[in-house]
């Protein structure tokens, strides 16, 4: 039995060569050198400083739209501090659970004291 | 620069410009006012006064109150560099600030009962209760117009 390889060889020795491949790229390099080089336009530069004003602009106004959605933004009023300088006994945050407000309530907070009556 | 890249750049200023348009102003830059309500509350035998029937259900539905009366009313224009409001039995409100940073400080009977900063929406109440009064709470009502 004969080798594989040296069958394969053998066969590929005797076949006939790509003969036109040769000749295929002989002439489309011919082509190549002879046709008139045109300039490239920077197109992707002003396509690209376009591209990204639009695309800032879409997420500029996602941004907003989502901003002014129901239920997007805090439901009540946001409380950035709070403080009770007086005597009191709690103080309790409700908001609303329809979203009509916001209450601080304040417990314990004892009355001023009357003023002092002397004899 | 080409005419097709000159357009393109004024396209994309345009829409640029559009977008600075259409860009929803701040509420902290447009002129705004705060309505401030003084306001007494107790348990009882349901009694509400019109100029509170907007605030009733909320306070009904959360403080377990059903005689509501208003005192005193009054508002403020924002922003606001320290305005006080002088209102009825002793209490005085000091609103300092624009809508969404506005500073308010609720004085009763010459002191300091509550000091808070709160970003203000429009439309919606804060209600700042507890304070002692003659036959029940008062409360103050902010609200942005």
């Amino acid at each position: 039995m004969k080798n594989l390889l040296d069958t394969l060889r053998t066969a590929r020795t005797g076949a006939p060569g790509p003969a036109g491949a040769d000749a295929f790229w002989t002439e489309f390099e011919h082509r190549a050198a002879g046709a008139a080089r045109v300039p490239r336009v920077a197109t992707t530069g002003p396509l690209a400083r376009a591209a990204s004003v639009a695309g800032a602009v879409l997420l500029a106004a996602g941004a907003g739209t989502w901003a002014l959605l129901p239920g997007a933004a805090q439901a009540g009023i946001r409380i950035d501090s709070l403080s009770v300088p007086v005597e009191h006994d709690s103080v309790f945050v409700i908001n609303d659970a329809a979203g009509e407000g916001t209450i601080v309530l304040i417990g314990g907070l004892q009355p001023q004291d009357p003023p002092e009556v002397r004899p | 620069m080409t005419s097709a890249q000159t357009r393109r750049t004024g396209i994309a200023a345009l829409l640029a410009v559009a977008a600075l348009l259409a860009w929803p102003a701040p509420a902290a830059h447009a002129a705004q006012t705060v309505q401030i309500r003084l306001v007494a509350a107790s348990a009882g035998a349901e009694k509400v006064d019109a100029a509170l029937r907007d605030v009733a259900p909320l306070l009904k539905r959360n403080l377990n109150v059903t005689q509501i009366q208003l005192l005193d009313s009054g508002s403020v224009r924002l922003p606001s560099a320290g305005d006080v409001l002088a209102m009825k039995a002793g209490v005085t409100v000091r609103c300092n600030g624009s809508a969404d940073r506005l500073a308010i400080t609720v004085e009763s009977g010459g002191r300091v009962v509550a000091q808070t900063q709160v970003a203000m929406r429009a439309g919606i109440p804060l209600i700042l209760s507890g304070f002692p009064g003659s036959g029940g709470t008062m409360m103050v009502i902010v609200q942005l117009k």
